[in-house]
């Protein structure tokens, strides 16, 4: 059992550091198409970061209920998830745009509210990640302090690595679209990476202490 | 208080100030350098490092402590995170001139960040019910306490505090706050005290203090002999102006330079004569949408144009207008009747009044390498902005250099040239540098005569001024793209190449 927490652990880690670079892509991505539709002014950038925002928060209290639901799934419920943002990545370039146009004429309390629903289900997904995958580790560590912090270190690293790249690679030779899909290959790897390990460590899964 | 809702309320505030200070160190370093897209990426990546090495602190102090070891390690990350933040500003005033500025910024804001990531692990683990059937229900709770208190830091402090106070007395609030929260999570008595104190006074102190500009003040002066005329921190931004000894008035918006207070073409301090040469080239212009008000100059300026019945001014912060107000040579516009002025995003207002057509649209663009710059200088926006064009207008704009907004003008108007000797571009579909001089003259005359400036200079001066005027070429994309030694590329949003790609070398 420790030999394999021993090379599940760390391959978990890196994947949740990739799906934190993903995020951070996103993020700016989608800012910039939401500011092009909606203004970049003061109550746009308030009601695009406030709905990141509750999105994640609302994903966290899924995320927890489903890791006691689901407590001998919680891979699979990470793989489930990543693919969801990276499906939502693919198509989110044309219905951000889409909404600006539809939504242009509308109210401000109105385009708050497309706002998040827009970005609802994939910071919902995104922020059920880390609950999900900190009940599962604080189970085999015995210590949920130890967990969440190794967890939230290595997704928040993957978002520096994110900002770093779209601030000074990505925006100069790929277009803002190209970003997106780049991020949704991200997280199709990672959906793809967490599966092989359920194949490698079927037992391991289902048998958390 | 009950151990939960301690371990909620540090979680929450935790959020906040985490996601307040990232806002005001994007506002400070912004400040410092000039709002590039590279310093907003710099500052994130910065601050979620912070965030990282922070959590891996929280980790290691989980790993074998015991639950009061865990409460000292999260109660001195508080205090260490409250000195850090109420000293920042000062550390960055010391060195705000000179090589140190950036690498000490750089730590600054990793320790800020870190300090506070510290107890991120600290709160879960206090928080968090192991070996029960709501494990995971407990982590999302915590997890969920420090969300909300991060989504109310953009609500509370980028959506309201900051028309109340300074980023400066923000900072020393937060460092309040978190030293205060410190005591409170304390196992010891005299620490509690201590901090809570400490923190209560500091905030006391900064509330009680006038609006605190010194660090901006110190950032915003680049010599002795400059002196600031105007400075005004808001939630939309921070506008400020630069006196030096017989020189105009300087005007800059988030630390760029933006124009100067000047109306007079003689002058010429600010290129002015950029917009008198619209009342050379279009015979009659009677609407006209200015994006970006700034300093007033240009709107005085076309609102003197002879045949104006109306000009609509799209500013995206209002906090030009107290400037205009106090400023004798501009302040006349906000008298004048036929000026409707617009708090809004340029490209969102246009897109919201479809039905509004003008003769004139002008935009004295800030520099092409600042963040989000694109939304106004793409084919996407100039085809947006050629729809609201009457038969026979003229769009005008500021390239600020880059020889690709000549190339993206061209591909969407039939005509669009860059006037010789500036960085200003011309675009319509007539050929618009066909002018009558004579008529041309006399409609330039008549705009310096409705500003009674004709008066204060001899009359050949200024006729010697206006033949130059109307004396200067055009460049066409053709001839920028043999000048900038490459081909010439369409801005577009997606590319964004201006603020990337060709974009400002220097970072910070």
């Amino acid at each position: 059992m420790r030999k394999t927490q021993d090379a599940l652990i760390p391959t978990l880690s890196m994947l949740f550091l990739i799906s934190g670079a993903c995020a951070l892509i996103y993020q700016v991505a989608w800012q910039r198409i939401l500011f092009a539709s909606f203004g970049a002014d003061l109550e746009s950038v308030t009601i695009v970061v406030a709905a990141f925002m509750l999105g994640l928060g609302s994903g966290a209290l899924a995320g927890g209920w489903l890791a006691d639901r689901y407590s001998s799934r919680t891979l699979l419920l990470f793989a489930l998830a990543e693919g969801g943002v990276g499906t939502f990545g693919v198509i989110s370039p044309k219905l951000l745009r889409w909404a600006g146009e539809a939504t242009i004429h509308t109210s401000l309390p109105t385009i708050a509210a497309v706002n998040f629903a827009l970005v609802l289900l994939p910071t919902l997904l995104m922020g059920a990640t880390l609950p999900i995958l900190v009940a599962d580790l604080a189970r085999r560590w015995t210590n949920i302090g130890k967990a969440t912090g190794a967890l939230y270190a290595s997704n928040t690293l993957g978002a520096t690595i994110g900002a770093l790249l779209v601030g000074f690679v990505l925006f100069y030779w790929l277009t803002l679209d190209m970003a997106i899909y780049l991020a949704a290959l991200g997280n199709f790897s990672v959906a793809a990476g967490v599966s092989v390990l359920l194949f490698r460590y079927p037992n391991d899964n289902r048998s958390a202490p | 208080m009950r151990i939960t809702a301690l371990v909620w309320l540090t979680s929450a505030l935790v959020g906040f100030a985490s996601l307040g200070q990232e806002i005001l160190w994007v506002r400070i370093a912004g400040f410092a350098n000039g709002n590039s897209p590279q310093t907003f990426a710099l500052v994130l990546s910065l601050f979620l490092l912070g965030i990282a090495l922070g959590s891996l602190a929280g980790k290691r102090a989980c790993e074998n402590g015991s639950q009061t070891a865990i409460r000292t390690f999260g109660a001195s990350a508080l205090a260490l995170s409250g000195i850090i933040d109420i000293a920042a500003p000062w550390l960055i005033m010391q060195a705000a001139d000179g090589i140190f500025l950036t690498p000490l910024m750089s730590v600054l804001i990793v320790a800020t960040a870190a300090s506070k990531a510290a107890l991120f692990p600290v709160v879960h683990h206090l928080g968090g019910q192991l070996g029960r059937t709501d494990t995971g229900r407990s982590i999302a709770r915590v997890y969920f306490a420090n969300i909300v208190g991060a989504t109310l830091a953009p609500l509370l402090i980028g959506f309201w505090w900051l028309d109340l106070m300074t980023s400066q007395s923000l900072m020393l609030a937060l460092g309040a706050a978190m030293l205060v929260m410190g005591g409170m999570l304390a196992p010891h008595g005299s620490w509690r005290v201590t901090l809570g104190l400490s923190g209560m006074a500091v905030l006391a102190a900064t509330i009680l203090m006038p609006r605190q500009t010194a660090l901006l003040e110190t950032l915003a002066t680049p010599s002795s002999e400059a002196s600031i005329g105007f400075l005004l921190e808001n939630r939309h931004g921070i506008i400020h102006t630069l006196i030096r000894p017989g020189e105009d008035e300087a005007v800059y918006g988030g630390n760029v330079y933006d124009g100067k207070i000047n109306i007079d073409l003689i002058d010429n301090s600010n290129r002015i004569d950029r917009v008198y040469l619209l009342a050379a080239l279009h015979p009659q212009p009677r609407r006209v949408l200015v994006i970006g008000l700034s300093g007033g100059s240009w709107t005085r300026v076309l609102a003197a144009f002879p045949s104006v019945e109306r000009v609509d001014v799209v500013e995206i912060n209002p906090g030009y207008i107290p400037l205009i107000r106090e400023r004798p040579e501009v302040s006349p516009l906000l008298r004048d009747t036929r000026v409707h002025i617009h708090s809004d995003d340029g490209r969102r207002w246009l897109r919201r009044n479809e039905a509004e057509r003008f003769d004139l649209i002008v935009m004295n663009t800030t520099f092409h390498w600042r963040a989000l710059i694109t939304n106004l200088l793409s084919s996407d926006f100039l085809h947006l902005a050629r729809n609201h064009l009457n038969p026979g207008g003229i769009l005008a704009f500021n390239a600020t250099g880059s020889p690709d907004a000549l190339k993206t003008a061209a591909t969407v108007f039939l005509f669009a040239y860059r006037w010789k000797d500036s960085n200003f571009i011309y675009a319509g579909d007539h050929n618009f540098t066909q002018i009558d001089p004579k008529l041309a003259r006399q409609r330039v005359i008549e705009v310096l005569a409705n500003l009674h400036i004709n008066h204060a200079h001899d009359s050949e001066h200024v006729s010697r001024t206006v033949d130059t005027l109307l004396s200067k070429g055009w460049v066409s994309v053709e001839d920028e793209e043999r000048l900038a030694g490459r081909p010439l590329e369409t801005i577009t949003d997606q590319n964004m190449i201006t603020e990337y790609r060709y974009g400002r070398v220097v970072w910070w």
